[in-house]
């Protein structure tokens, strides 16, 4: 007798165990995406550490259960020709068959005969019964999985949903206006590269840079787009330090025949930053003490001979007929009255020097706007990315940076500072104003401002008690603004974001030795003194420019609000030397 | 042997198993214990099982239930010999195993002749078995358990079939002599009368005050009772449903893990392994009346309570509380399935 009866069942058990690995897999699909959406959701909310471990829970739950399930109905032949017994009523008879077939010879009757007939019966039973011992598949989910599938995948949606960009190729992620951002800064990375003192390093940031935003604007994704713009923050906060502006504490390390060298070099290049830096540090080391004053005098003297090409010993003096000759020559007037010991007359020939500079920003300055430009753009897709508004992302900003985070990376030394001044406000264009004040150190003091499309002055008020100074920055509404303090909002070349606050700095104005209070602040406190004497505005002016001048290039003034500041003292001059 | 007989049971296999054929002989049967018994066809198939099975037949019962009438009817149908002893407290071994007595023979001479007692037949009917004294209850032992006597040293074989078939009456207690659990344990089921139901009753009324009384026919001889004996211990039992037994047997024990709380609570005594000898020969017995060739677990759970219901001793706490041992067989069932 073969063994009919083991190889059916055994076909019959292989079968029913298929079927009930399907049934179990069938029935785990429900969790298993229930724990999909969960973990989707982590990953828009908690990042990808949170997510792979709350996924990794979540779907090892079901799967074991499924596994422990799938083990607990899984038959072998002898369990299975119990349920068909007990399915169909035949009293053990396949089971007892298979231990029969089993043994080979039986060694359960003493008869063979029984043992025959019992396979028999068998055999004869096989072809009659129905081959599945288990109940039909039945593909139902339990309520708590098809509930709980339902709750995830609606959470993901509506909280949690983020229609990325993978899966669409709705061509470039960036919108117009951010394209427009990228080719505005590419363009301003190529005028920075032709700048002839830039190291081939610096030249090979900047076109990585380039090249890293055009990627951005051709990007299919969001996340592809964010990376490539992160890639030309990298680089531009790399080339920065290359390209700032030297320090008022680094200004005061350098050798008197340095900083002539470099003040005459800067008067050469019309570098109005460097000019503005280098002049205000040469008129504080020339207050020092006569001798300084000298010794310095002589070190400018032969510096701007030397770079003008002037023989000292000939009749061949600076050329006058280029502006570069113009300004060497400056700076050889400055040196003579300081030298002469006028130094009235050095500070305005400084002066003059320093608004000689060729018309707009540094390269530094220029590439911190930028960066500050690409900063706004990464964070208005990184928002658009997390699903929230474009005017969110910019409130973001406003509070990182009042946090004293810029964006993209943490920057100390911004924010808050108690104590604002007081000061005049001037307007120019409708709306807009400009601000700037003196106030106590200790935070003290009041102001006001007024401006209605015209250049006006505030009526200041308040005593100075330190030797700070608040220098006011930033697009103030009509009348201006005294006083207000905070952190600004950024903006851009392209004018995409307006700021929202102003900010506030403090610069060191000169040392004690020039004790007696200047331009308006002694106004200030001759007049509260009741012995107030008219001031001539030129001097005044002209010192305040050059502070505010050195105060919007070596911080971080907002790009377009230091063509403010500039035209504003512009405006002074223009009233005062029509 | 002869096919010619009333119960035309074949012997030779296959056909043995020919359910038409066993079906018949198993319904001549069942039909002649029913023309006269009336009303108890559980009593009548477990009395065959104890008589298939090649065991002794415990029958408990009210008086008037027909314990009596029943072994007489079969004793009738299966025409081999019977006898019937009427135990009472007076009752001696010798009375029922028989005795030596003086015979003088013409010649004057004087010698001891074993005359046979009434254990000396096929079919023994120990009426109210529990009335006589355990040393005459013990002399059955030998007899039940081995087929033989042994007197004055003599050991006499008893014939095949040997199977006694005892009553007794479970209300009355003045003047009776509880088995001793050894001799509980060589019967191979008892069996229990249930009282039975009011048809039952009129038509036992009927029958039995008229003028016409009902014998059973004789369909079975000794020869092919001892057959089946032999065919029923040649049905298949294969090893699970060995295994399903010895659970069974085990679980009776209080003091197994897998016994139930109740067993574990009211029985002292579980049953022992001739239990289990007991539960696969009385569920092959039950098999071969089903037609099958091989033993099923529901032939055992079948005849368990027959079997085991003599074989567990209870606590005190048991007859305290009332529980049966017919209830606690359940019990130890519902551990199985």
């Amino acid at each position: 007798m073969t063994s009919t009866v083991t190889a059916a069942i055994a076909s019959w058990t292989k079968r029913s165990n298929r079927k009930r690995a399907l049934e179990t897999t069938v029935r785990t699909l429900p969790w298993l995406a229930a724990a999909a959406a969960v973990t989707a959701y982590a990953y828009e909310r908690a990042g990808l550490p949170t997510c792979a471990a709350i996924g990794a829970t979540l779907a090892a739950i079901p799967l074991v259960m499924a596994i422990r399930r799938h083990r607990a109905q899984r038959h072998d032949p002898a369990s299975y020709a119990r349920s068909l017994d007990a399915q169909h009523g035949t009293a053990d008879l396949l089971q007892t068959a298979l231990a029969l077939e089993a043994r080979g010879r039986s060694e359960y009757a003493p008869d063979e005969d029984f043992d025959r007939v019992t396979r028999e019966r068998a055999n004869a039973l096989v072809p009659a019964l129905q081959p599945y011992a288990v109940p039909s598949l039945r593909l139902r989910a339990s309520p708590l999985a098809g509930l709980s599938a339902i709750a995830a995948c609606s959470l993901f949606l509506l909280t949690g949903a983020n229609p990325h960009d993978d899966d669409v190729d709705a061509g470039p992620a960036l919108g117009e206006h951010q394209r427009a951002q990228a080719s505005e800064l590419a363009k301003a990375f190529d005028e920075l590269a032709k700048d002839p003192d830039l190291s081939p390093d610096a030249r090979a940031k900047l076109a990585e840079a380039k090249n890293a935003l055009e990627r951005a604007s051709t990007a299919h994704t969001g996340k592809a787009a964010l990376a490539a713009m992160s890639e030309a923050q990298r680089l531009l906060d790399e080339l920065a330090p290359h390209l700032d502006q030297p320090k008022a504490s680094e200004l005061a390390k350098m050798s008197r025949d340095k900083l002539a060298s470099e003040l005459a070099k800067a008067a050469k290049s019309g570098d109005s930053a460097q000019l503005a830096a280098l002049t205000k540090e040469a008129m504080r080391r020339a207050a020092l003490s006569p001798a300084d004053a000298q010794a310095l005098a002589d070190a400018l003297s032969a510096a701007a001979m030397k770079m003008g090409g002037a023989d000292p010993w000939g009749d061949k003096g600076l050329d006058t007929s280029t502006p570069e000759g113009k300004r060497l020559a400056e700076l050889a007037a400055a040196a003579e009255k300081m030298k002469a010991g006028d130094m009235e007359g050095m500070k305005t020939a400084m002066s003059e020097l320093s608004k000689m500079g060729k018309p707009g920003m540094s390269r530094g300055a220029r590439l911190a706007a930028a960066s500050r430009m690409l900063a706004e753009m990464r964070a208005a897709e990184r928002s658009a990315l997390n699903g929230t508004e474009m005017a969110d992302a910019r409130a973001e900003m406003a509070r990182a940076e009042a946090r004293g985070m810029k964006p993209g990376g943490m920057r100390p030394g911004m924010g808050m500072r108690p104590g604002m001044g007081m000061g005049s406000g001037a307007g120019s264009g409708a709306g807009r104003g400009m601000g700037m004040g003196m106030g106590m150190g200790s935070g003290m003091g009041s102001g006001h401002g007024t401006g209605t499309g015209m250049p006006g002055m505030g009526t200041p008020s308040g005593a100075p008690s330190s030797s700070s100074l608040n220098v006011l920055a930033g697009a103030e509404p009509p009348g201006g603004a005294a006083g207000s303090s905070g952190a600004h909002g950024g903006t851009t070349p392209s004018g995409a974001f307006e700021p929202e606050t102003v900010m506030a700095e403090e610069v060191d104005t000169p040392p004690p030795a020039a004790l007696s209070p200047e331009g308006v602040i002694r106004a200030i406190a001759e007049h509260a003194a009741g012995d107030h004497t008219s001031v001539d505005f030129g001097p005044v002016r002209d010192k305040y420019a050059a502070i505010a001048e050195a105060a919007i290039h070596r911080d971080e003034i907002p790009l377009t609000r230091r063509d403010f500041i500039q035209r504003y003292f512009e405006a002074l001059r223009n009233r005062e030397d029509p | 042997m002869s096919q010619d007989s009333a119960f035309a049971l074949p012997f030779q296999a296959p056909a043995v198993l020919d359910e038409h054929a066993l079906a018949t002989a198993t319904s001549q049967l069942n039909t002649e214990l029913g023309k006269v018994v009336l009303g108890q066809p559980a009593l009548c198939r477990e009395v065959m099982i104890g008589l298939l099975g090649g065991g002794n037949v415990l029958i408990e019962g009210q008086p008037g239930l027909g314990k009596t009438l029943l072994v007489r009817t079969l004793a009738d149908a299966l025409a081999i010999e019977a006898s019937r002893i009427q135990f009472t407290p007076d009752l001696m071994p010798a009375d029922i195993t028989g005795t030596q007595v003086l015979m003088r023979d013409d010649t004057g001479k004087s010698t001891l002749e074993f005359r046979k007692g009434p254990l000396f037949a096929n079919l023994v009917l120990a009426d109210e078995i529990n009335r006589a004294t355990p040393k005459t209850q013990s002399a059955l032992l030998e007899a039940m358990q081995e087929h033989a006597i042994t007197v004055a040293g003599v050991r006499y074989q008893l014939t095949e079939p040997f199977c006694v078939i005892a009553t007794q009456n479970p209300i009355e207690t003045e003047g009776t002599y509880p088995l001793p659990e050894a001799q509980l344990d060589r019967f191979l089921v008892k069996v229990v009368v249930g009282f039975p139901t009011i048809d039952v009753l009129r038509s036992i009324g009927i029958a039995t005050t008229g003028t016409a009384t009902q014998a059973a026919r004789r369909v079975m001889t000794r020869e092919q009772l001892i057959a089946i004996q032999r065919l029923v211990r040649q049905i298949v039992v294969a090893p699970h449903v060995a295994e399903v037994a010895a659970k069974i047997t085990m679980a009776t024990h209080p003091e197994a893990v897998e016994s139930p709380a109740r067993v574990k609570k009211l029985v002292r005594f579980g049953a022992s392994p001739r239990a289990m000898q007991a539960l696969l020969l009385a569920g092959r017995a039950n098999a071969l009346l089903a037609g099958r060739a091989w033993v099923g677990a529901e032939d055992l759970i079948a005849v368990a309570p027959p079997v085991l219901r003599h074989r567990m001793i209870l606590g005190f706490d048991a007859t305290l509380d009332g529980v049966t041992t017919d209830a606690l067989v359940g019990d130890v069932l519902g551990t199985i399935q």
